[in-house]
């Protein structure tokens, strides 16, 4: 008589383990067997009595595999825990791996954006600068423009508004002609300060830049 | 005189039954559920589910050992016989358990006393 095979038995991975499932399954299958001849030669037909040996025996496979789990007893719970201590440390190690490697990228992305945003920040400094630094850049004297210059100490004498020549000279008291296109107003103040000491000694002149036309444009 | 009302086997009863019957002579499997059934006169019915489990733990122990062999009818069976550690706590199970039976009579007598 053949017992069911519906289902293989359970995790047969060693020699040894094959042959204890097949040592418990020709047992089992023996005792069915045994038991329809019993039934046989009380009157049933093999069909009945396979069928009613295979009723009293209730669950095969259940059986088989409680009488695995017996006979290899703690060899099969140290395996069983094998593996699931094997699992536990496969998860945890690619648990680990994945989250360090979850950090490196996360970490990645940071540094991308702080230098991302320190680019942005160095760029905004640097505009301020360069801004601020046009908003400091000294008037140039042009075609068009007027320079005013004063004195404190000498007031009376020297307070006069010139407008600058097409040569690039503006005509200044004492000084004549004197050059200044493309100076700035400090520099032409430097110049005139200087000039200007020979007759007067100290003469503290500021000059002011009044911007033509083409300057204001 | 057959008794029909099945009995469910208290807990350790099935490996003293087992051990005392093997205790007679070897046996196997389908054996040891006849002869249990016959001698408690119908009254105790061994499920293969439970013996075929203990009959392998009892040999785990040590208590038995097992033999392929043929059955009287000319089958292939695995025979199982009485080791000697089995001999041994056949009888500490048999004291164990007459113990516990006098120890409940006891009780149950107590209480149909003072009924």
């Amino acid at each position: 008589m053949d017992a069911p095979r519906t289902r293989a038995p359970l995790m047969a991975h060693s020699s040894l383990e094959r042959s204890v499932d097949a040592d418990i399954r020709a047992e089992l299958d023996s005792h069915l067997e045994l038991c329809a001849e019993e039934l046989r030669s009380e009157g049933l037909n093999p069909e009945q009595a396979h069928a009613l040996a295979r009723e009293r025996f209730g669950d095969f496979e259940e059986t088989q595999r409680a009488c695995r789990r017996q006979k290899l007893g703690g060899r099969f719970m140290l395996q069983k825990w094998n593996l699931v201590a094997t699992a536990a440390l496969l998860i945890t190690v690619f648990f680990l791996g994945f989250r360090s490697r979850a950090q490196t990228q996360a970490m990645a992305v940071l540094n991308e954006e702080l230098h991302t945003r320190e680019a942005y920040l160095i760029e905004r400094l640097h505009a301020a600068e360069s801004s601020e630094a046009l908003a400091l850049e000294p008037v140039i004297l042009q075609r068009g423009d007027s320079l005013e210059v004063r004195s404190t100490h000498h007031s009376d004498s020297l307070g006069v508004i010139e407008p600058l020549a097409s040569d690039g000279t503006v005509l200044l008291p004492e000084l004549g002609h004197v050059m200044v296109a493309g100076l700035t107003r400090t520099e032409i103040e430097e110049l005139l300060n200087e000039r200007y000491a020979v007759y007067y000694g100290q003469v503290d002149l500021h000059v002011k830049v009044h911007k033509g036309a083409a300057g204001r444009q | 005189m057959m008794n029909h009302k099945r009995i469910e086997l208290p807990q350790g009863a099935l490996e003293l039954l087992v051990l005392r019957t093997l205790s007679r002579r070897s046996q196997h499997g389908y054996a040891i559920v006849k002869s249990i059934r016959e001698r408690s006169d119908e009254a105790l019915q061994v499920e293969e589910g439970s013996l075929y489990p203990a009959l392998h733990r009892m040999e785990r122990h040590g208590w038995i050992e097992a033999e392929w062999g043929v059955s009287d009818t000319g089958r292939r069976a695995k025979f199982y016989s009485l080791t000697s550690d089995g001999r041994s706590r056949l009888r500490t199970a048999r004291k164990s358990w007459d113990r516990m039976t006098s120890a409940i009579g006891l009780v149950l007598g107590g209480k149909a006393a003072g009924a």
